[in-house]
């Protein structure tokens, strides 16, 4: 089912695409070109830094063309004036942590006359290659994975424009507190343990209290509260709904395994795999008729299955 | 690294482990590993924890470099049984915790720490942590669920708990193994991924959604399969799903903080105003309720930053903008990002109460007003709130258990018509007028119908009444309409359980209030307050001890109220002295009826003759016993066993009794069983339970004991087990075990040996002869042996000697058992009343967790005594210490019957071999299986245990089979006229010594002792 592929699925890819096809109008056939050469994924390397994205593209020739765009970084002056509108309402930092733009941040751009995305005078473009059509079309790849990039990342468009991700969400947060000091948080990164930390005579016991880790559940209540704190998930809007049924789903069945007497006959089966009545009986406790009323159940409920005959008879769950 | 390593079957631990075998791309297809045995055994030791088979593998982990290694380990390839996610979490949840198993049974702790992982994740699941994701995996996509612990600090608890052998899978690349966060948080993420897929084949059509890739996602999502094909703008969609879900992912545990919203009144003093109108109004009694118009805006919800582990540490919001830098100090911990945190929070909150929005569109907000209309959805969607894990603080009177709250509440009552003369005046029976009335309750008022009426017409959530706000939950009221002024009779006792807990479960309402009034409250005081527990003893032979004195306080107040209760003390502080000291104060005006195990019941009439010689026993067992109720006339204590209460149940139905006591009460736990069944058919003042196991840990059991004692009690066992035995048993839930102990502390009174209270009162020694009866066999087998032996004459001298001394040992080893005297192996059970006393003797210790050492003069009976409570014990093999066992085999035994937790409790001693030099304190209990004519060699053994460095009171046991020779020569040691020194001196000889009519009257058998094994399943 993967359809052709798109670009500019977000809103700020979208917009980027635009801006794009508004410089490009002049030379309208190069755009198809570079759409098609950015799904064959001929655009390599790309990075994008302050002021500047670059990238391999590879065209006809062996020798990849190299392609360069070039636009004015914000002032501090600028960026200070964006990051006290933005602060003003907390909407914005609570959208920008969440991944995402705001869809009024330009809104809040223009009021000091400035945009994320480029006007066609700020914006220049060079490429290695001998077209003198502007963009050609390994620019306008270059820029149709761009606006992919900024899809997954809007944050791409603050750094091009002079401030990453880190240094602007510190702004905010300074801005809020009125002061500007910034402080970084550095994240631990362990991998494996060596071998060589072990001792031989303490690998079987618990080196703390395994006691004191307290496991106390209670019946369901609302699950799906944690997830709905979040908003529908992006892209998969629709989805929405089905996850909380499974989300109620899901916990009344983790409820039942720890709660072991709702539904004692599924659970021995769900833990012995195959199981005869007398060993079902056996795990739950259960007299053999109560267990056979009971696996009656779940057959008739479509859950069990049945194979053998007479003293070979065994039952297993179904899915 | 030349260093040699040992075969791997020599370097294993010799029990069963279990590792996590993460897998790939779906993370519920990993596995459990289990191992830690040779290849042949694991199947056997996984099935014993209730595992699935698995199939077998070789899992790569780490053992000690050789089989006594200290330090140095190696990589090692062992043989293992993996166990899909689905099946392993099942098998892991519904082990016991770890304190639940007795030390020689307790799984490994990498089973236990994986056990609590799958009940954590399981948790999580439950509250909803989990989120879906979307990952591309080669040509596929792959939908699967995550667990979502944020900051539970549980998680890092656990890791942190981890023996090495849990987590022990070697790395493919390095000289390492995974470390114990990664392994549990791959855990937690597949047992989410194995609970998310609910869906079975047919379940996932209804639910068809639009939008093709959505529908596609989250059918993959639900379905046991996992992935659909790679979908356009996968990347984008992934990076998206990340962003999305990152708030519950990494934030929270990196911040390990959470918005709080804190809601107060407007009359709280802290914002009350003077020119507040609410104010002016606030002191006019019984002014008309009225809905809020005037106050707009003077609700305040105030926004905090909360520590997520511990809801007791807040910041104000608007300290947490003014604070520069990532870390805040919150108590004596810092949080990262704080105002991240708060800002996520808010935006978070505001989907699940919208009204937040608009302090969404302020910089720095710390507070929203609300009006009482909007105050009124937030305490609707509170509990909403609270499971999307944002902290809640409302007035405390305004919640569920508050106060100030129009409320459904029970008002309960038991009258009792106080009848001239009745003996038990002030107490209550089954004959008294109880039950439940429906009122409407705010604060301490009962609200009147007309003013209830009046106020659920406002249709407000808030109301103002007598100048407060209270909560009218809109569905309760509704609820409550319907049942305002109605009375449900009910039984006594369960009105009485009721009263005591202060609340009931009522379908709809949740817990409702109740209220005692009356005689009920007074009741419920006095059962409350034991300090005026006075014993009256004076028709009881003996002296109590002080503990004993408040029991028999406690029975005699029970007795006096007409309820039954457990009298539970541990085995040895005499439970017996003190229900027969409760026996022996009552009116006389009917009979008592005392049920036993069929091995007790001589025992019992010996100890009423001796303490309470006024009170007239009958024996109510064996072939000959009357069948007419008119043979139990007031004042007697019928004596009886529990297989003849089965046969004559309708006979003893038929009596009036006035206590009716159950020993050894575990014997009707079950409460399907005829017995229990019988014995609840007994009409009597009060039913008295005796049991010495602890009860309080089995709930089960206490339930079925107490619905003998005092039925209704505690409801059906179905709602008792959801409310009480799984919380408590499974979850070790204090508030559960707070109510139960609130419930029934009134009916059942437990002491041990070792209660600060009661250990000084407790000799550091206490010996007792324990009574047992022969069985058919056993006497068909010892008339033999004494009409063979006496039909001819015995001769003289050494020949005299040797006879006699034969004829005394054939006749101690059919006491001890037929399989003994016979020679045989076996079968054991039902053949011998000794050995069915001495394993409901052992079993009790065991269970209670104390420790015993058991002498025999018989190497065969020692051989067998091991072998048969190894199996009906179900304990590791108990070992029997005798004159064949090397020296350092003796000295392993004892170092682990002293030392080792994991040894079984019990140590078997022959008497000749362990009657010196052995120190065994760590053993309470001592039992002599059979006698040593000799009492200095029994007290050597004895001191093995009583001794320097025994800390607590020693119990001596000393069986004895009545109406054999066992029971007169142990009169006859008893007796200080026999015990002239110089007789005793030398072992067993001074026995041949006596002529042919005293040894003919020592050795007859005294028929009437034989106990019928048709009436009584002997152990």
């Amino acid at each position: 089912m993967s359809g052709p592929q798109r670009f500019g699925l977000t809103w700020w890819g979208q917009r980027w695409i635009e801006a794009l096809e508004a410089l490009g109008a002049l030379y309208a056939n190069r755009l198809p070109r570079g759409r098609t050469y950015a799904r064959k994924g001929a655009v390599e390397k790309l990075t994008v830094e302050p002021g500047t994205v670059t990238a391999a593209v590879q065209g006809t020739r062996s020798r990849p063309y190299r392609v360069r765009l070039t636009l004015p970084v914000f002032s501090d002056t600028e960026w200070d004036a964006i990051v006290a509108s933005l602060s003003a309402r907390l909407r914005h930092a609570a959208e920008l942590l969440d991944g995402r733009m705001p869809e009024d941040v330009d809104d809040v751009l223009a009021e000091h006359g400035l945009s994320l995305f480029p006007t066609a005078r700020e914006l220049s473009t060079r490429c290695t290659c001998p077209d003198v059509a502007n963009p050609c079309k390994h620019v306008a790849a270059v820029h149709y994975v761009l606006a992919q990039s900024f899809d997954a990342d809007p944050f791409l468009l603050p750094t091009l424009r002079g401030r990453d991700r880190s240094t602007l969400l510190a702004a905010l947060r300074a801005a809020r507190a009125g002061s500007d000091e910034v402080e970084d948080v550095e994240v631990a990164d362990d991998g494996p343990l060596p071998r060589s930390a072990l001792i031989a005579r303490e690998l079987f016991t618990t080196p703390g209290v395994l006691t004191a880790v307290a496991v106390r559940p209670h019946p369901p209540e609302d699950p799906g509260a944690v997830l709905r704190r979040l908003g529908p998930p992006p892209e998969l809007e629709a989805a929405e709904s089905a996850v909380q049924h499974l989300l109620r789903d899901a916990a009344q069945r983790a409820w039942d395994l720890l709660d072991g007497d709702a539904d004692p006959v599924a659970n021995a089966l769900l833990r012995l795999g195959r199981a005869s009545v007398a060993q079902l009986a056996e795990l739950t406790d259960l007299p053999p008729d109560e267990v056979r009323a009971e696996l009656r159940r779940l057959r008739e409920d479509g859950r069990v299955e049945v194979s053998g005959r007479g003293r070979g008879t065994r039952y297993h769950l179904l899915g | 690294m030349s260093l040699p390593t040992a075969p791997v079957d020599e370097r294993l631990p010799g029990r069963l482990q279990a590792t996590f075998w993460p897998g790939e791309p779906v993370p519920s297809v990993g596995h459990l590993a289990l191992w830690g045995l040779p290849a042949d055994d694991l199947e056997s030791a996984m099935l014993a924890l209730g595992f699935a088979a698995g199939r077998p593998a070789t899992l790569r982990t780490v053992l000690p470099r050789t089989a006594r290694a200290h330090t140095r380990t190696a990589p090692a390839e062992v043989p293992a049984r993996l166990v899909q996610v689905p099946a392993a979490t099942a098998s892991l949840v519904a082990l016991p915790p770890a304190t639940d198993w007795p030390a020689w049974q307790r799984p490994a702790d990498s089973i236990l720490a994986w056990s609590l992982a799958a009940k954590l994740a399981a948790e999580l699941v439950i509250t909803g942590r989990l989120v879906p994701t979307l990952r591309v995996a080669g040509p596929m996509a792959v939908a699967a669920w995550r667990a979502a612990p944020g900051a539970d600090r549980r998680v890092a608890q656990l890791a942190a708990a981890m023996p090495p052998a849990a987590h022990a899978l070697m790395t493919d690349e390095h000289d390492a193994i995974w470390r114990a966060e990664a392994l549990l948080t791959a855990f937690l993420d597949a047992v989410a991924d194995a609970l998310g897929r609910t869906q079975t084949r047919s379940g996932a059509k209804g639910r068809r959604t639009p939008g093709a890739l959505a529908a596609s996602w989250a059918e993959a999502l639900g379905n046991s399969v996992g992935v659909l094909p790679v979908p356009p703008g996968s990347e984008r969609l992934e990076a998206g799903l990340r962003a999305w879900s990152a708030p519950l992912l990494d934030a929270e545990r990196q911040t390990g903080a959470r918005l709080c919203l804190r809601l107060s009144l407007p009359d709280d003093p802290a914002t009350l105003r003077a020119d507040d109108p609410a104010a002016l109004r606030a002191d006019d009694p019984g002014s008309t309720p009225v809905p809020d118009r005037h106050t707009e805006g003077h609700w305040r919800l105030d926004f905090l930053l909360q520590a997520a582990d511990d809801p007791s540490l807040m910041v104000p919001a608007a300290d947490v903008w003014q604070h520069t830098g990532s870390r805040l100090p919150l108590g004596e911990r810092e949080v990262h990002h704080a105002q991240e945190s708060l800002v996520r929070g808010l935006a978070e909150a505001a989907r699940l109460f919208p009204p937040l929005a608009k302090s969404l569109d302020q910089a720095t907000p710390d507070h929203l007003d609300l009006d009482a209309a909007t105050a009124g959805d937030l305490l609707s969607d509170a509990a909403s709130l609270t499971a999307g894990g944002i902290g809640v603080l409302l007035p405390a009177e305004l919640t569920a258990g508050g106060q100030r709250r129009l409320r459904a509440r029970l008002r309960a009552r038991a009258s009792t018509p106080a009848a001239p003369g009745n003996e038990r005046a002030g107490g209550l029976d089954e004959a008294s007028l109880a039950g439940f009335t429906w009122e409407a309750a705010l604060g301490d008022d009962t609200i009147d119908p007309e003013e209830f009426a009046r106020i659920v017409a406002l249709k407000q959530p808030l109301v103002r009444w007598r100048g407060h706000w209270v909560r009218v939950d809109p569905d309760e009221a509704a609820t409550l309409a319907a049942q305002l002024g109605a009375a449900h009779p009910a039984e006594m006792t369960e009105v009485l359980g009721a009263a005591l807990l202060g609340e009931q479960q009522i379908e709809g309402l949740g817990t409702v209030e109740v209220a005692a009034e009356g005689a009920l409250a007074e009741l419920v005081a006095r059962l409350r307050d034991g300090s005026e527990l006075t014993a009256r003893t004076d028709r009881v032979q003996a002296t109590l001890r002080p503990y004993q004195q408040r029991g028999v306080g406690w029975l005699q107040t029970l007795a006096d109220l007409g309820l039954g209760g457990i009298l539970a003390d541990d085995m040895g502080l005499g439970k017996t002295l003190q229900s027969i000291a409760l026996l022996a104060d009552r009116p006389g005006d009917r009979p008592h009826l005392v049920v036993c195990p069929v091995s007790v019941v001589g025992n019992w009439e010996r100890e009423l003759a001796r303490f309470a010689p006024d009170l007239e026993v009958v024996r109510h067992h064996g072939t000959q016993r009357v069948r007419e109720p008119e043979a139990f006339e007031p004042g007697r204590v019928v004596v009886t066993s529990y297989g003849v209460l089965r046969l004559d149940a309708s006979l003893l139905a038929g009596v009036d009794w006035d206590v009716v006591v159950l020993d050894e009460a575990q014997q009707v736990k079950n409460h399907l069983t005829k017995a229990a069944r019988a014995a609840r058919g007994l009409p009597a003042s009060m039913r008295l339970a005796l049991t010495g196991t602890p009860i309080e840990n089995r709930l089960a059991e206490l339930w079925s004991i107490l619905d003998l004692t005092t039925p209704g009690l505690l409801g059906h066992f179905a709602g008792f087990r959801r409310a009480y035995a799984a919380p408590i048993e499974r979850w070790q839930d204090p508030d559960a075990t707070r109510r139960l102990r609130l419930l029934t502390g009134p009916f059942v009174l437990r002491r041990t040996k070792a209660d600060p209270d009661i250990a000084p009162e407790l000799p550091a020694k206490t010996e007792m002869t324990v009574t047992c009866s022969l069985t058919p066999e056993q006497a068909t087998l010892y008339q033999a042996a004494v009409d063979e032996a006496l039909s001819e004459d015995l001769g003289e001298g050494i020949e005299r000697r040797g006879r006699v001394l034969a004829l005394l040992t054939a006749l101690k080893q059919i006491c001890n058992h037929p399989a003994q005297y016979l020679g045989e192996r076996g079968p054991l059970p039902g053949r011998s009343g000794k050995l069915a006393r001495t394993v409901e003797l052992l079993a009790e210790v065991v269970e209670a967790g104390d420790r015993a050492l058991i002498f025999t003069q018989y190497r065969q009976m020692g051989d067998l005594l091991a072998a048969h409570l190894t199996e009906v014990l179900d304990l590791p093999a108990v070992p029997f210490l005798h004159g064949g066992v090397s020296r350092p085999a003796r000295e392993a035994m004892v170092d682990a019957f002293q030392h080792d937790d994991a040894a079984p409790p019990l140590l078997l001693i022959s008497l000749k071999a362990g009657g010196t030099g052995l120190n065994l304190t760590r053993a309470t209990h001592v039992l002599h299986v059979d006698r040593w004519w000799n009492p200095a060699v029994e007290d050597q053994a004895t001191d093995r245990a009583y001794r320097i460095g025994q800390q607590r009171a020693v119990l001596v046991h000393k069986l004895v089979t009545t109406g054999t020779l066992e029971e007169r020569i142990a009169a006859m040691i008893d007796d200080k006229r026999a015990l002239a020194g110089a007789v005793l001196g030398e072992g067993e000889a001074w026995l041949t010594e006596l002529d042919d009519d005293a040894l003919r009257d020592l050795v007859a058998l005294r028929t009437d002792e034989v106990a019928d094994p048709s009436q009584e399943e002997v152990a």
